[in-house]
């Protein structure tokens, strides 16, 4: 009966204890196959982080009191900040309350997710982005990169080979084309009849330009004025 | 004319909402943007902790950055509104200075040698004092030192209208969201006849939630985006108001509209009363008439007639004896010239004249020629601009294209080329 039991009795129903929310939290990521690490953490609200094969997920939490208390409020704003990045998704968690008062915008710039929680409900308000870590990446020993290359290799020197003899087919072909007599008529060449006519540059210019008087209005300013004052 | 302005005359249009900007080389339609500024509060703990907010906020990002609804009104600012900015209006210029700059960074070309700078042709309310015309030259002096300009000028609105629509005799009636502009036009634009109306599309906003109030929508007449849309929707330009009116009144399931917001529960049903649909055109053409008279009592602004710089804004004329004034201001040997060619431009002329109602809600063409008609000027054509949204635009396109380059700046014709890269 932690978190919403007790709370009600205090008269405090509107947020639920810092242990329930990471209960709700332990939940929901536990559910979705990841498993609970242990941080080295002595603060007040100490952050978790959930692994599995490949992935890990990073969640800094705020509760209400860190909410009321500015510099703790920025602590772990700065520390979300800081983290997005290190793990696959960072997360930030913040009573319902609080998230109504703060831009999402800045933590999407910043790949960070987003839970709101309250008394009844922990939601994902945000979508954490997903980064790519170097020691995620698939991990290759040298023996994996050297076998890869002689393949690689091997299949280049039969490429070229197969270039090579159809440069030298080819080249046999042209020689007996030179020495038979040419019956054809001549053709137009492909370059005469698709030699590209001169556009002009007004052709470039928008619709509204047609037959526009204004143009050649226009065009005499400062010249008429001179012509009337000879 | 040269090939460097070919590439790179750069076209300005500072509307009351909308600002819309782009290079020669976008084609027939500009880039647009809201014409507005968003000044974030940055004292705020979380503009604080990542030292993210820029002082001013201009684009797409606006929506972005907003904050508090109470907040909108001192921190959204549109600098256009009126037409005309304050000369002590910091933060309005501010706005003009920075979507500028951001409209000519976003076309700025990456990696031409040849570029030096944009020949920009900005255009503004042809009632725009002299200091609003000093202040952007000095915006676009500001962009020459970052290579952005290499010369400027400044045309107005309506005679950018006449360019892009290719008629250089006219009057042009260009009506936006808080004025309506008549000015006739013969090779250049005729300052002294210019009359200018205190009234545009933001009075139908006004009436539109005066009648929604009546009818039980008080809660929504309050958010003017919706009760816009509910105008577009279901707002009718009468050819003759009494008759219109009588005939809705006669046979009110013929004339019954309704407009339900997709995606919503939220629905205006004007039932019986759906002849006062006819109201909300009629008010921006002709608030004369004596069915006004209840709106105004029960505390519905008036239009106003205000002094704006040097310019008298009437509040209560109708379109009709505003152009027939403004014509009366020309010689008498050209006033049967600008009448054969009366260009309509802005979104306040577009109304809808559904075929069931043809023979009781008209167009906006159709309305000046009644009115004009009214007062003894016939056999006058009156046309909606090819293309309303774009055709100021369009103007500052093909005036930048053509003008000379050694025609310089003068004040006193207020037109040519402010060389202002150093």
């Amino acid at each position: 009966m932690d978190g919403i039991g007790s709370a009600w009795r205090d008269g405090s129903l509107s947020q639920p204890s810092f242990v329930n929310i990471r209960q709700r939290i332990r939940q929901r990521f536990t559910s979705a196959g990841l498993a609970e690490s242990p941080i080295v953490d002595n603060g007040p609200c100490p952050d978790m982080l959930f692994q599995a094969e490949d992935t890990s997920v990073r969640v800094v939490i705020l509760d209400e009191s860190a909410w009321t208390d500015r510099q703790a409020f920025l602590n772990s704003i700065v520390k979300a900040t800081a983290l997005a990045g290190k793990s696959n998704r960072t997360y930030i968690a913040l009573p319902k309350n609080a998230a109504s008062l703060t831009d999402a915008r800045l933590f999407h710039e910043r790949g960070i997710g987003l839970f709101t929680y309250d008394h009844r409900s922990l939601d994902e308000a945000l979508p954490a982005q997903y980064f790519q870590l170097p020691s995620m990446a698939a991990p290759q020993t040298s023996e994996v990169a050297d076998l890869r290359f002689e393949d690689e290799i091997r299949e280049l020197r039969a490429q070229i080979d197969t270039l090579e003899r159809t440069v030298h087919s080819l080249s046999e072909e042209l020689m007996s084309l030179r020495r038979a007599p040419s019956t054809l008529e001549p053709v137009e060449t492909f370059a005469s009849t698709r030699t590209p006519s001169l556009i002009p540059p007004s052709e470039g210019r928008p619709t509204f330009f047609a037959g526009n008087p204004w143009l050649e209005v226009l065009s005499r300013r400062g010249r008429e004025e001179t012509r009337i004052a000879r | 004319m040269s090939e460097y302005k070919e590439q790179y005359t750069f076209g300005m249009d500072f509307g009351t909402s909308d600002f819309k900007f782009g290079p020669i080389t976008c084609g027939d339609a500009p880039k647009i943007l809201r014409n507005r500024g968003y000044f974030p509060d940055r004292d705020s703990i979380m503009m604080r902790a990542l030292n993210q907010a820029p002082e001013i906020v201009v684009g797409d990002d606006v929506p972005l950055y907003l904050q508090s609804s109470e907040d909108l009104t001192s921190r959204l600012v549109y600098p256009m509104r009126n037409g005309v900015i304050d000369r002590g209006d910091g933060r309005a210029w501010r706005v003009v200075n920075e979507i500028s700059r951001f409209g000519l960074n976003m076309f700025r070309p990456k990696s031409a040698e040849s570029f030096g700078g944009f020949y920009v042709v900005a255009s503004l309310s042809s009632v725009s004092p002299r200091y609003m015309y000093e202040s952007l030259f000095e915006t676009m002096m500001a962009a020459a030192k970052d290579g952005l300009v290499k010369a400027a000028t400044v045309i107005s609105q309506p005679f950018a209208v006449a360019i892009g629509h290719g008629v250089t005799t006219c009057v042009v009636v260009e009506s936006g969201h808080g004025n309506t502009q008549v000015c006739p036009i013969s090779s250049y634009p005729i300052r002294s006849a210019l009359v200018a109306v205190n009234r545009g599309g933001g009075e139908a906003n006004s009436i539109t939630a005066e009648i929604m109030k009546d009818l039980g929508y008080g809660d929504l007449a309050r958010e003017e985006a919706f009760v816009r849309r509910v105008k577009e929707n279901l707002g009718l330009l009468p050819l003759n108001l009494e008759r219109a009116v009588k005939a809705a009144k006669d046979s009110p399931t013929k004339f019954r509209a309704r407009f339900k917001v997709p995606g919503t529960r939220v629905e205006v049903d004007f039932a019986e009363k759906s002849w006062q649909r006819f109201l909300i055109g009629e008010y921006v053409f002709n608030p004369q008439n004596e069915l006004f008279h209840s709106y105004v009592t029960r505390g519905m602004p008036r239009p106003k007639d205000i002094k704006i710089g040097d310019i008298v804004f009437e509040g209560m004329i109708d379109f009709g004896e505003a152009i027939v004034r403004s014509v009366e201001r020309c010689p008498v040997e050209l006033q049967p010239l600008l009448y054969r060619e009366i260009l309509l431009s802005g979104g306040n002329f577009s109304w809808q004249s559904p075929e069931k109602l043809r023979d009781f809600a008209t167009d906006a063409p159709t309305k000046v020629k009644a009115l004009l008609k009214e007062k003894g000027v016939k056999g006058v054509s009156v046309k909606m601009t090819k293309n309303p949204q774009h055709s100021v635009w369009h103007g500052c396109i093909i005036y930048g294209y053509a003008v000379p380059e050694d025609y310089g700046w003068n004040w006193e014709r207020m037109e040519g080329w402010l060389p202002v890269a150093a």
